[in-house]
């Protein structure tokens, strides 16, 4: 289960990917560009753009293993999130607005660390794929002694 | 027959922007995280950085096999690079170029002290790919 502070962190618009690995072991992963974490804070929901996601989406109905990491740019504290797939499904109007706002503050904390958000402009966010996930451990991945220390 | 990196993709390595990677552990456990820098050794081998004994570090040894994402802003694309863990270099010069960039990167982000390089990991290109974020467009 994550922390409250962790589940507020995973929302707050960080640079996201999923990491997946085919049935022989070798690993594909994809951007996401939204999460949102259920209430109870043991399954979130990674949104993935539609184009680019077809590899991924084939391995986590293969075998199930996921990770993401999430990475705040402007001092990169990061974590890692392991958890197993539960489903997926096309994502829906409503999530829209949910998906485009942690977008737009991912693009400010890059504009923040120099760079335009007009470059990021022809990247296709919509639509995307929700893809639900358990998550068994998350894992301190900031930079420095404390990497890979287990966030409870 | 080698899979060979196109012109086209130096500037991309070049950029700045940091990569994505992704690797797996033997039990089957993929992992993922951002490296700061993709490092173009000859046409056929990239070199990694190699900062901390990490999972990363870990898995390649266990399954060389990575997964890296570099952006291609300008040409509004992603290019997916398929890699195998070849060998890791602590002296020469791949090691002191990407040195040279690590430490320029940890002074200007205030991680001098922290980011040190500990080898230049070389890995084999497998395949190389680049998608556009638009493709119907």
């Amino acid at each position: 289960m994550l922390t409250s502070d962790v589940a507020t962190f995973l929302q707050g618009g960080q640079c996201i990917h999923l990491g997946t690995r085919s049935e022989t072991l070798e690993p594909t992963g994809v951007v996401v560009v939204a999460v949102s974490v259920d209430s109870d804070r043991s399954h979130l929901t990674a949104f993935l753009p539609k184009v680019g996601s077809s590899e991924v989406l084939a391995n986590l109905e293969a075998n199930g293993r996921a990770a993401l990491c999430f990475a705040r740019p402007v001092d990169d504290h990061a974590c890692q999130v392991k958890g197993t797939y539960v489903e997926a499904r096309p994502a829906t109007k409503k999530e829209r607005a949910v998906v485009e706002a942690q977008w737009d503050q991912s693009l400010r904390q890059l504009e923040h660390i120099g760079m335009p958000r007009q470059l990021w402009s022809g990247y296709a966010v919509w639509p995307c794929v929700a893809v639900r996930v358990r998550v068994t451990e998350v894992f301190d991945q900031t930079p420095g002694p404390g990497a890979g220390a287990p966030l409870a | 027959m080698d899979v060979r990196l196109p012109a086209a993709i130096r500037p991309v390595l070049d950029n700045g922007i940091p990569a994505l990677m992704v690797t797996c552990s033997a039990d089957g456990i993929p992992n993922t995280t951002v490296i700061s820098q993709v490092y173009y050794v000859d046409d056929t081998h990239v070199a990694l950085s190699f900062q901390f004994f990490n999972k990363t570090i870990r898995n390649v040894r266990e399954n060389p096999r990575a997964h890296v994402t570099v952006n291609d802003m300008p040409g509004l694309s992603l290019w997916t690079l398929e890699l195998e863990f070849d060998h890791s270099e602590t002296t020469g010069p791949v090691f002191d170029a990407m040195d040279m960039v690590i430490e320029a990167i940890a002074s200007s982000t205030g991680m001098s002290g922290i980011f040190k390089l500990r080898a230049a990991d070389i890995y084999k290109v497998l395949s190389v790919e680049k998608q556009s974020y638009r493709p119907n467009a």
